[in-house]
């Protein structure tokens, strides 16, 4: 064993201690322990920098950062933050949750420890890795990272760093985590709830949007009212299942818009806004995170595996699970069915998903030879024969709100229709783009 | 990409994609998947069909081996459902003929010994439909068809390959889908 005495060791110690910022004890705990199986001091020395320094990594901004980064450096301000208890391996821990943001844009963390952090905190993240968490980018502060805290008054504050660029209500996307926009009040109920104190109090929540699309908002305290043109700025945006809404809090601004005195903004109706979005193909649909209240196009052409006959809970109207309602328990129950189907156009593929509301409207004779199998007590394979054999190859409309995750991009389906006979008027259509092009052609 | 992206169906006519002969694979991944680039530059890697099935035989030495004819107006397609679509076979064997079809499926291709291509169907599923299905087949396979030549002369990739490879001739599809269209309104007019 190369021998080092401690005085020795005390001066390698300082040396690397200039470099990582990892306490003595470590160092001599990694560096004894090195040495001990016969690594010579320089090697060794070398191989606890490497192991513990941040080499080669960089601060980044946040908007490079992605999933399944390892050993990366933040800097960044505290825009939420909120401490949640959770379990692991059946014993309690208090996380810190939040947002961090610069001037790049935001990102979630978590601190897999009690931290001190309070919201306006100008801090370093150093030695992070990050991850994927409800379809956002994370930031995981673990135990072998370290948070310093700092004052910096160059640093954007909060308030200015919420305040992101205004957009069009249909530009808004949930990586952005705050949005500034314009929009009339298209929807609005107020809604009691009871908070953790017990005390009891109202909210308002609703959809706002514009010509582009529409948004459902939330807000504690709301004084405005349906075909209200209102500005916004610094609304969060919290995800429910994938569908983003829009969080008017304490730190949003909002006001109503005079649209008398613009001649632009004139234009813009209630009874124009209120709509449902028509998409003309569902190429470009797909490459959208999410679309509220759209109607589409497009024919069935696969009925999934996973379709069948459930049981669903006659308060909520949601499938039960091993006979129970996750919410209501054991209750009566009715059965329905689950048709999971592929709707493609041509340009793009998507999932949607039916039940038997739906298909009373797109076919009789399906839900008839349904009816008859399901008094017959028949396997999985034949509701799928019955399934295919009646829906692949019909041609629907169908409006919904569309959400694509990292799994899937379906369409929760809200209502159905066979579109009408239209032979004519597409053949009139087909026909005059026909004598356009063959009218280029013979000009060459 | 986010995510797993399920392959477009492409809605082709007969003629056209019996005149393919052009398959790749988009990358180099054993599992990239293959596909059939036609003359107005579509990318194949699904196609959906609907015609008229009038010919299904047993072509199978000893299992069975069904092939399909499904024609259109402007050609006819060869669909083969073999022991692997096991679904689709059966479909055929029981399909009165003729009869009006849907047809899902993956564009295959096969070269004859004296080395021409010849282009073919293996459906995911077979189902019989009525005669709106069809014509509305044909006009969305029209409007589809004229979607891609007007864009022919764009610089794409795949719109450069398949130009460089097929030496498209826009006149002779723009032809074709007013042939599909002139068939359709024949009958409406019976």
């Amino acid at each position: 064993m190369e021998k080092v005495k401690s005085g020795e060791l005390k001066k390698h110690i300082e040396e690397i201690k200039e470099k990582i910022e990892l306490n003595d004890c470590d160092i001599k705990r990694e560096l004894e322990d090195l040495i001990k199986y016969r690594v010579p001091l320089e090697e060794a020395k070398k191989t606890v920098l490497r192991k513990n320094s941040f080499a080669g990594s960089r601060t980044k901004n946040i908007d490079e950062i992605e999933p399944n980064m390892k050993g990366i450096n933040i800097v960044g301000r505290i825009i939420k933050t909120q401490k949640k208890e959770i379990k692991v391996n059946n014993k309690p821990l208090i996380i810190d949750v939040g947002v961090l943001g610069d001037e790049t844009g935001f990102c979630q963390f978590t601190c897999w420890y009690k931290t001190s952090l309070v919201e306006d905190d100008y801090v370093h993240f150093k030695n992070v890795f990050t991850n994927k968490w409800d379809n956002r980018i994370n930031v995981n502060v673990g135990k072998k990272s370290f948070i310093r805290k700092k004052s910096n008054n160059q640093f954007p504050t909060k308030q200015k760093l919420m305040n992101v660029k205004k957009k069009s209500i249909a530009e808004i996307i949930p990586d952005d985590f705050f949005a500034t926009s314009k929009g009339i009040i298209l929807q609005l109920f107020h809604r009691k709830f009871i908070d953790e104190n017990g005390t009891e109090s109202t909210y308002a929540e609703g959809f706002i949007g514009d010509n582009t699309a529409k948004l459902p908002f939330k807000s504690k305290i709301f004084n405005f009212d349906i075909g209200d043109l209102v500005y916004f700025s610094s609304a969060f945006i919290e995800l429910d299942d994938d569908l983003p809404y829009l969080i008017f809090d304490k730190n949003t601004k909002i006001s109503k818009i005079d649209q008398e005195k613009d001649e632009k903004l004139k234009k813009l109706r209630y009874d124009m806004v209120n709509k449902t979005h028509e998409i003309a193909q569902l190429s470009d649909l797909v490459h959208r995170i999410y679309f509220y209240d759209v109607l589409i196009e497009g024919t069935i052409l696969y009925i999934k595996p996973e379709s069948g006959f459930i049981r669903k809970c006659f308060e909520c109207n949601k499938q039960l699970e091993a006979n129970k309602c996750n919410i209501h328990g054991v209750v009566e129950n009715y059965t329905d069915i689950y048709v999971k189907a592929v709707l493609d156009d041509g340009t793009g593929a998507i999932n949607i998903v039916l039940d038997l509301k739906h298909l009373e409207i797109i076919s009789d004779k399906v839900v008839t030879d349904l009816k008859v199998e399901l008094n017959n007590d028949c396997s999985k394979d034949e509701i799928i024969r019955i399934l295919t054999s009646n829906l692949v190859g019909i041609n629907l409309l169908v409006n919904g709100n569309f959400v694509n995750n990292s799994y899937e991009k379906f369409l929760i389906v809200e209502g159905v229709s066979v579109p009408q006979d239209q032979t004519d008027y597409k053949l009139n259509y087909l026909y005059s783009r026909l004598s356009k092009l063959e009218g280029h052609l013979s000009d060459r | 990409m986010r995510g797993y992206v399920r392959e477009v169906a492409q809605r082709i006519f007969a003629q056209e994609f019996r005149e393919s002969n052009l398959s790749f694979k988009d990358g180099d991944d054993i599992y990239a998947p293959q596909y059939l680039l036609t003359p107005t530059a579509a990318k194949v890697n699904r196609l959906f069909i609907v015609g008229t099935l009038t010919e299904t035989e047993d072509i199978g030495t000893e299992t069975e081996y069904w092939r399909g004819r499904v024609s259109d107006p402007t050609g006819s397609f060869l669909v083969y459902a073999g022991q692997y679509q096991p679904e689709a076979a059966q479909m055929l064997s029981e399909c009165e003929t003729p009869s009006f079809v849907a047809v899902v499926g993956k564009p295959t291709t096969f070269t004859t010994q004296e080395g021409d291509i010849i282009t073919s169907v293996r459906p995911e599923s077979i189902n019989v439909v009525d005669e709106g299905t069809r014509d509305l087949w044909v006009m969305d396979t029209a409007e589809n068809t004229l979607d891609r030549i007007e864009v022919l002369d764009e610089t794409q990739p795949n719109i450069v390959k398949a130009n460089e490879h097929y030496n498209t001739d826009k006149k002779y599809y723009v032809e074709l889908v007013l042939k599909a269209l002139e068939s359709l309104e024949e009958e409406v007019i019976r």
